[in-house]
């Protein structure tokens, strides 16, 4: 699993998920603590729709921490101050580059609900959103004839 | 979280502004040593006291070399997040390996005259006896005091001087020995001869 799956769904899941399933892997591995989890802030990078040029929009509170399990490193990074599920994620991670993770199936059903309820929530938005396109017909058919002129 | 084992005890504020002080205080007065020995039975490796300065002076947005050495430069990335480059473009060079100093002396950027600032730092790992006597003066010196240094320091002036840099391009030198003693020539410094 690629690691920006692996974040995305781990950042979705509650924390006792996540601690769950480290849980498993700090009693059969060695862990040490290269970075303690810590606050910090970081830029939020966004693609504007008109000119799709990037821009910076603002900063965001995020937890980091790097961790050793068996000597193969893994860190995570997250928003939030949530310290200890950032330590259980990066545990994961870790474990990932060893090579021992073997929940992969539960996270598979983890991302399958939370991407249903992500998809309830975005029907819910649709309902609500108005639609332009309705308007373009009340102007004249043939806007080409305008610029000519 | 407590349960679990901390691979080192430095604190990344108050430990790098003590050993921040101390480099600071080991380059204002050039050849006088300062120990930060201390600090870095904090952390770990071959070298701590080489990661105690990686981690008081890198940061993601300066660049450093480890000369090859695969083990510092993963621990210095996992501690700081900086960049590795090449030896070439690097902010700082961490030179463990005496064999490879005298290349990344060559290699090392001094600064254009008008950046001269934007010229690396040199950490060497000093060893060996310290034999050989050599005269040296300049800003923060009283006046010409000779001091007794060891071939690695003797072979990076040696080297350094064979340059020729215009100042105020050059380089500047942090010495650093098992012990932890620290002390610093920097490009100023220069050597009488006779």
């Amino acid at each position: 699993m690629d690691k920006k799956r692996l974040s995305r769904i781990l950042a979705k899941s509650e924390s006792t998920v996540v601690a769950e399933l480290s849980g498993k892997l700090k009693k059969c591995h060695s862990i040490v603590i290269v970075k303690e989890p810590n606050k910090t802030l970081t830029m939020i990078k966004m693609r504007e729709p008109v000119k799709e040029s990037l821009f910076y929009i603002g900063e965001v509170m995020v937890c980091e921490a790097i961790v050793e399990l068996d000597g193969t490193k893994g860190i995570a990074v997250a928003m939030g101050d949530d310290f200890e599920k950032i330590l259980n994620m990066a545990i994961i991670d870790a474990a990932c580059n060893k090579g021992v993770f073997s929940d992969e199936g539960l996270l598979m059903e983890l991302e399958k609900v939370q991407l249903e309820r992500e998809q309830k929530e975005n029907g819910m938005h649709l309902k609500t959103m108005v639609s332009f396109h309705s308007m373009d017909q009340e102007a004249p058919s043939d806007v080409s004839s305008f610029k000519k002129a | 979280m407590s349960a679990l084992l901390k691979k080192h005890s430095f604190d990344e504020v108050f430990d790098c502004q003590r050993v921040y002080r101390l480099i600071l205080k080991a380059v204002s007065n050039p050849i006088g040593a300062v120990n930060v020995k201390e600090l870095a039975d904090k952390l770990y490796g071959e070298n701590p006291a080489m990661l105690a300065i990686a981690m008081t002076l890198l940061d993601n947005e300066v660049s450093f070399s480890s000369c090859e050495n695969k083990v510092l430069s993963d621990e210095i990335i996992s501690l700081t997040l900086s960049r590795q480059e090449r030896t070439e473009e690097a902010d700082y060079i961490f030179v463990t390996d005496s064999a490879l100093l005298g290349t990344a002396i060559r290699n090392a950027k001094c600064g254009t005259l008008r950046d001269p600032h934007k010229s690396a730092t040199l950490i060497v790992k000093n060893m060996g006896r310290h034999q050989y006597p050599i005269r040296l003066f300049g800003p923060g010196m009283k006046a010409v005091e000779e001091v007794a240094v060891t071939d690695i320091v003797k072979a990076a002036l040696d080297t350094r001087d064979s340059q020729c840099y215009a100042y105020p391009q050059g380089i500047d030198f942090l010495f650093v020995s098992e012990n932890g003693d620290l002390f610093s020539i920097p490009r100023r410094i220069r050597r009488k001869v006779n």
